[in-house]
């Protein structure tokens, strides 16, 4: 059941509605039921999967609670810890492992039937997040199983997120509520744009995606049309999709925590990673992080770098060393594939090398007289990050890391804007719609940095809206919702969310 | 007072958009056969009801079928009609109509495929009369398709918004509220009301060699098997006697993806002889009279010209006449 699809609609109508017309304290459970019921929807064989992280670590945070000794706590940390990553490792990795074993050793291990569960890497580190947590006195074990069920699975954020955290997320799950209609507006605010970024832009940027990226080799002049498409399709599409799982949750009184906060907008790629995907920045800041950090060998690689680089870049080399392996990390979550391994890489050694020059940055920009606050700076430094960030995007989308550096070079060795016409957009492969596709994109794009740059400035343009006669609110979200049908491509072609494959 | 004013302001809101929903429809959405199908399913006078592609509406002919059956037969085939679609035809037309048989014309690719989300994919649900036989079809497909397909369904013609005009005076047109067919001829065809396709040759014809839809590894969907099974089902408590049958392509188009029909063939030959449904594929049939020479088709993909649907509906009727 698609977000955008008629089911996910009516699903959240009925349990919305279910939910202010029963008795506070079932509420709840009303959620729990209607959580698994959608999860369920996408293939009830995959309910023991979510069921197996919620009753391990249900049970890990029990004992956590009720064994005092350490040494016993740590056992059950990492055991639960092995079980829950291992069942993820297992189905998202394991083949890509045997084809690296095949190709090196030149083996023939065959591959194993392995079917992801749609949202496993969402809910495991959820589910391993509050686990820690626990074991680190950051929050209490939940005593309710089913309570603790609802916590892994509530159903607007199981597939593509935002991660939540136990100690903001389950309290307002389990809280009585009365309906409120601001809240309410607030939620179809949110869930009438994220259609708007997923249904307009991204879905209008993915044909020419899926064009310029699958016949790179014919469109060789557009690598940098092709990976700016792409820069719009990724991010309309995932923080379209938040918004919309931002809405629904809205609409049950629970506010999630936000994954987006303008990353376009960033100045650096730690201020990137601070905008995009933020719960899984948090999480690796969390529970990768600072744990790397604070470990004994990095201490004693802190004091061993020291005496080796002096003072400064000592104290320096071991945060770079753990951003390398967050970022390692991070590219591993993305997917079994070596371009994302690079593609984590890239940002981790950016950030390290950042981390490494940041003295001397501070010198030359002394030296050139540069103002930390001037307008100038700030909109070099955005189109230096935007401009990083789409190297990256490279890896990110492309099906394999050859075809990344190819695309890559192709962007600044050859250039053809005029073949972006040639791109068949329309039904049955043709080119009629192309151009108006290319309008809508750019009008789009236009919309959502208006909105952007006032939201950058602290002026939210949904917010002022609350505040104006009602029958002009409601024309604004009517022409919203008609614009969806009037300037999105038709879902055939077009694909899901992109991060609902995770 | 206040919750009612609220309550109050959404329901205008909720009117608006169903009065601007309305006209967008009203005035894009075209007049399309379906509904001249849809609306002889539900007045006509017929015993035999053909459902399937776009192979069947225009190889299947009503008219010669009754010569040699007896039965008064109907043509509800369609191009992008899926085996759900077909189920929910046939229990409407279940609904006004006391069947004796349902032709399933059966196509291959459309059981290995996903139904793609086109003006194809909505516009049986969208002509269908509001019912009980409506609401499961909603649920068993519109559930879960887009919801623009389902609450927009002028969105797939919003690029004729130039050709409004025209289409407005079509719609208040004698023709379209008597659901007239005069609309659906052309040159390359002519429509008939018990919706049969004549297709008449055109010097254009086979000048591009077509891909046909075929059947592709790992096979039927699930949906596609499930919705047949229901349709057999129904039809079976129903004493309705269903039949399926594959129409001949080319030879040519045959001998080159042979190892695809015959793989569809083998299939489908013990999937209907598991749930004992009389199953006729002339697919490759070379017997005499039976068409397969490539001028006999309109294309490559095997779309017959109203001769050689003549022909070949008259050995199908004879064949059920005669089993």
């Amino acid at each position: 059941m698609a977000f955008n699809s008629m089911g996910f609609l009516l699903f959240t109508v009925l349990a919305v509605v279910g939910y202010y017309l029963i008795p506070g304290r079932f509420q709840w459970m009303w959620l729990l039921v209607f959580s698994y019921l959608y999860y369920a929807s996408h293939g009830a064989g995959l309910l023991g999967y979510l069921l197996f992280s919620t009753v391990t670590t249900y049970v890990a945070g029990r004992c956590l609670e009720r064994i005092k000794e350490k040494k016993y706590q740590k056992a059950i940390v990492i055991i639960t810890l092995i079980l829950n990553f291992g069942m993820l490792g297992i189905l998202k990795y394991l083949n890509f492992i045997i084809l690296n074993v095949n190709r090196i050793l030149r083996g023939h291990l065959s591959y194993l039937e392995l079917v992801l569960p749609i949202g496993i890497s969402f809910y495991t580190f959820q589910s391993m997040g509050y686990l820690l947590d626990v074991y680190w006195k950051k929050t209490k074990a939940e005593k309710n199983l089913f309570r603790f069920a609802l916590f892994l699975s509530f159903f607007p954020q199981i597939l593509q997120g935002p991660i939540g955290r136990h100690s903001r997320l389950a309290c307002q799950l389990y809280e009585r509520r009365r309906w409120e209609w601001k809240r309410a507006e607030e939620g179809v605010q949110r869930i009438l744009w994220g259609f708007f970024k997923k249904l307009v832009l991204a879905d209008t940027a993915a044909p020419f995606v899926d064009a310029l990226f699958d016949q790179y080799q014919t469109y060789s002049g557009l690598a940098v049309f092709a990976v700016l498409a792409y820069s719009i399709q990724l991010y309309g599409d995932f923080s379209g999709g938040m918004d919309i799982v931002i809405g629904v949750g809205k609409l049950f009184g629970v506010t999630l925590d936000e994954n987006f906060q303008r990353p376009y907008f960033a100045r650096s790629i730690t201020d990137f990673w601070h905008r995009w995907h933020i719960t899984l920045g948090t999480w690796m800041k969390d529970y990768v992080f600072y744990p790397v950090s604070l470990s004994r060998w990095m201490n004693r690689f802190g004091k061993w770098s020291k005496k080796i680089f002096g003072r400064s870049t000592g104290r320096t080399l071991p945060i770079c060393l753990a951003n390398l392996i967050v970022f390692l990390v991070v590219g591993v979550w993305h997917g079994a594939a070596w371009k994302y391994i690079i593609y984590g890489m890239y940002n981790g050694f950016i950030i390290a090398f950042s981390g490494l020059m940041a003295p001397n940055y501070r010198k030359w920009k002394k030296i050139c007289h540069i103002q930390e606050k001037s307008a100038g700076w700030q909109v070099f430094q955005i189109l230096r990050t935007f401009l990083l960030v789409n190297i990256s995007w490279f890896f990110d989308r492309a099906d394999t890391v050859s075809q990344a550096f190819s695309m890559m070079k192709n962007s600044v060795t050859q250039w053809s804007p005029g073949k972006i016409q040639e791109i068949p957009i329309g039904q049955g492969g043709t080119t009629d719609y192309t151009i108006y596709a290319l309008a809508i994109l750019a009008l789009g794009v236009m919309v959502l940095f208006i909105f952007s740059f006032f939201e950058e400035k602290g002026i939210n343009l949904f917010s002022r809206l609350m505040k104006a006669p009602v029958l002009l609110r409601g024309a604004v979200y009517l022409g919203i919702l008609l614009c969806l049908p009037i300037f999105s491509q038709y879902p055939a072609l077009t694909g899901g969310f992109i991060y609902a494959q995770f | 007072m206040h919750n009612f004013k609220k309550c109050m302001g959404i329901l205008l809101l909720f009117c608006i958009y169903l009065g601007v929903n309305e006209l967008l429809t009203y005035m894009l959405y075209p007049y399309t056969y379906t509904r001249a199908d849809m609306h002889h399913l539900v007045e006509g006078d017929y015993e035999t009801l053909i459902v399937g592609t776009s192979h069947g509406k225009c190889g299947l002919d009503p008219k010669v079928l009754e010569e040699t059956t007896g039965e008064k037969t109907i043509n509800a085939c369609q191009g992008g009609q899926y085996p759900v679609d077909s189920y929910y035809l046939v229990r409407e037309a279940a609904r006004h109509r006391k069947l004796t048989r349902v032709i399933y014309e059966l196509d291959a690719g459309y059981w290995v495929t996903i139904p793609s989300q086109s003006a194809d994919f909505i516009t049986f649900y969208h002509e269908m009369p509001w019912s009980y036989v409506k609401a499961e079809y909603f649920l068993d497909k519109m559930l879960k398709a887009d919801f623009r397909s389902v609450l927009f369904p002028w969105y797939f013609y919003r690029k004729r918004v130039t050709r409004i005009g025209a289409l407005l005076e079509q719609k208040q047109s004698d023709v379209y509220k008597n659901y007239g067919v005069e609309p659906f001829d052309s040159e390359v065809q002519t429509y008939r009301e018990d919706g049969f396709f004549a297709r008449h040759p055109l010097s254009s014809d086979r000048l591009q060699e077509d891909f046909p839809s075929l059947w592709q590894s790992p096979g039927a969907r699930e949906e596609a098997m499930q919705a047949f099974d229901k349709m057999a089902e129904f039809c079976e408590k129903e004493g309705i006697e269903l039949t399926v049958v594959i129409t001949p392509v080319p030879w040519v188009t045959y001998g080159k993806y042979q190892e695809h029909y015959d793989a569809a063939s083998g299939f489908f030959k013990e999937y209907m002889k598991e749930r004992k449904i009389p199953f006729y594929n002339y697919i490759n049939d070379r017997s005499e009279g039976m068409p397969g020479k490539l001028e006999e088709f309109a294309d490559y993909d095997g779309h017959m010209y109203e001769e050689t649907a003549a022909v070949f509906s008259r050995v199908l009727g004879e064949d059920l006449a005669n089993k």
